[in-house]
């Protein structure tokens, strides 16, 4: 609260802004978006990421990453959620490429439909990298697996035949240095 | 005696009295309160996150040109989910079993599958060294227990590795 002219003792006209509700609102205000906004990356979808024991993974530069293309294996349960049954985090639930998400559910899609949109998506990205000059052709283009440590490798089948069938023959699996 | 006449000096102007500055003080202490509890908050709540990489490898071309070179035949690593060994305790593979073809155990212990492959590799000849492979198939494995052996593979020194489903 303003305290009055009278009260600090100070001299008539001296005039005293008081920021402080203004600086609590704004707290409150920074607090709040703090917790209700998750900064989300398109291309890295949060997951849990296989932890090897002694990793021998590499960093990848800039220039390799204009050259492959991301595939997300998304496990049905929450990724925060580390302490999930189970039971419940064998199936894949989906790959997201650039956050687009691409069905891997038997109930939802076959095999070969996950296939083959797999590699539409993966030629058409081949062909914007070719276009673009970032790569020569597509046999220099790759595939990069991020998948779920806990969903099942059964799931991680589809993208390799489907990067054969777009005529990719690099791989990048994602590991913890 | 001569009187000294006193020269008067001209009076400087006065200076009218400016009013006092008006000052603004804004109490920052609630901001430093606020500030070291948003602070503290992050600093209990936040996870530093991990550095990802990758472990490369390729894909067998369709036209591959065959060499005249004798290559070694490959090494299988066969990672098999935990239920596989009838374990009823782990029907959800929340372990894996790594077993080398040739070795008569199996092992979950990934530094002792690095050390068997380890030997397996430095056993191959020195100019075929490039063009010895590791199979890795997996059955009821979970993605973890495959990159795991895939890492150690790669960590034995082989540049060919192959990832794909076991027959059952």
């Amino acid at each position: 609260m303003a305290k009055s002219a009278m009260m600090t003792g100070r001299a008539a006209g001296e005039v005293e802004l008081n920021v402080v509700p203004l600086v609590d609102v704004c707290c409150l205000l920074i607090l709040f978006f703090i917790l209700t906004t998750t900064i989300s990356s398109a291309s890295y979808a949060a997951l849990e990421v296989p932890s090897v024991t002694d990793s021998n993974a590499k960093k990848m530069g800039g220039e390799e990453k204009d050259k492959r293309v991301l595939v997300n294996i998304m496990c049905r349960v929450n990724p925060r959620k580390p302490e999930a049954d189970p039971a419940d985090t064998m199936d894949a639930k989906e790959y997201k490429i650039e956050g687009v998400s691409f069905p891997c559910d038997p109930n939802e899609v076959t095999t070969d439909q996950a296939v083959e949109r797999l590699t539409t998506e993966f030629q058409k990205r081949a062909s914007a990298a070719i276009k673009d000059g970032k790569v020569k052709n597509v046999g220099e283009f790759g595939v990069e697996i991020r998948g779920d440590q806990r969903v099942m490798a059964e799931s991680v089948l589809p993208i390799l035949q489907a990067a054969a069938k777009a005529g990719m023959s690099k791989v990048y699996i994602t590991a913890l240095e | 005696m001569a009187k000294q006449t006193k020269t008067e000096e001209p009076l400087a102007p006065v200076k009218k009295k400016s009013p006092p500055a008006v000052r603004y003080t804004p109490n920052i202490t609630p901001l430093i309160d606020v500030l070291f509890l948003l602070l503290l908050f992050f600093v209990l709540a936040g996870r530093v996150r991990q550095d990802e990489g990758f472990l490369p490898g390729s894909l067998p071309g369709p036209n591959n040109v065959a060499s005249d070179k004798p290559i070694p035949p490959p090494l299988i690593v066969e990672v098999r989910g935990g239920d596989i060994r009838g374990e009823e305790q782990d029907k959800y593979n929340t372990k894996a079993y790594y077993a080398v073809s040739g070795q008569a155990d199996s092992t979950d212990n990934p530094v002792k599958l690095r050390d068997t492959l380890k030997k397996q590799f430095d056993a191959v000849d020195p100019s075929a060294k490039n063009d010895a492979a590791v199979y890795i198939k997996f059955n009821n494995a979970r993605w973890g227990f495959v990159v795991n052996a895939y890492n150690q593979a790669a960590a034995a020194g082989y540049k060919q590795i192959s990832v794909q489903q076991l027959e059952r």
